[in-house]
């Protein structure tokens, strides 16, 4: 897109992206403890994304997320927030129960064990759902803008295909 | 009709409107019941610290699934509509 773009914002565009990268991730991995979560940790991945593939232009974008990697990244974040709530369906009786908190104590141990997100925190399955969340909003953001950024593309060729 | 006479006639129904409109919030305020909320916020705080995600991925969790298929529901149509006739398998 942006072949004429200035050399400043070419050399500072990378940096900025991969702090809004890890800033994002910072703030999913955060979601339950401080300000935050899943789905405004994937906006400000997603922006980091956005901003270098606007910068340097689909073709040379040197943080390139390809159409399977997309559906890949997006289909795992659904199934896997579904996983985690039949999960709950399952071991007791409720859609989206915490197996991991479980505060009724209603749930075996060694399933408790085993979804309980190691920290001092009680949360639980609610970091995972934050991260797979984050991955899904990440993903589909991106995804809109590059979809934006492709179809000026499709039209500038059509009409060059016209002329000729 | 003189233009005290409407004054004083705005006077009272304003002060019935308003006087209704108090009786009402002071009935209300024993009339709401809290249901859920008040125990949840004893106990959220013993799941984790913020108490924001606590609601939005514990106690409706069900709600935030479908805010996720919501963003997914908009790129398709993005891709849809947007993409109409450029698409890969399109001759046009």
């Amino acid at each position: 897109m942006s072949n004429d773009g200035s050399t400043v914002l070419k050399l500072l565009a990378l940096p900025i992206s991969i702090i809004l990268i890890c800033l994002g991730v910072n703030t999913i991995l955060g979601g339950h403890i401080t300000p935050g979560g899943g789905f405004q940790g994937g906006a400000m991945i997603s922006a980091g994304v956005i901003l270098s593939l606007f910068v340097y232009g689909f073709d040379k974008n040197p943080i390139d997320f390809s159409p399977s990697f997309v559906s890949a990244v997006e289909s795992f974040g659904a199934l896997f927030y579904v996983f985690l709530g039949l999960v709950g369906l399952v071991f007791a009786g409720s859609f989206l129960y915490n197996v991991g908190g479980d505060f009724f104590g209603i749930v075996p141990p060694m399933i408790k064990a085993i979804f309980h997100y190691p920290d001092p925190t009680n949360a639980g399955i609610i970091p995972y759902l934050n991260m797979t969340v984050g991955l899904k909003v990440m993903v589909g953001l991106t995804a809109v803008a590059i979809a934006f950024s492709q179809f000026k593309t499709f039209e500038e060729e059509q009409e060059e295909g016209d002329d000729e | 009709m003189s233009n005290s006479l409407r004054d004083l006639v705005l006077a009272i129904i304003t002060a019935l409107f308003g006087v209704t409109l108090f009786d009402a919030l002071f009935h209300l305020r024993s009339i709401i019941n809290p249901g859920i909320s008040l125990v949840y916020n004893a106990l959220g705080p013993n799941i984790a610290p913020n108490m924001v995600t606590n609601i939005v991925f514990d106690w409706r969790g069900y709600d935030t699934l479908g805010e996720a298929l919501i963003l997914v529901t908009a790129v398709l149509v993005v891709l849809l509509i947007f993409g109409r006739g450029k698409l890969k398998g399109d001759e046009e």
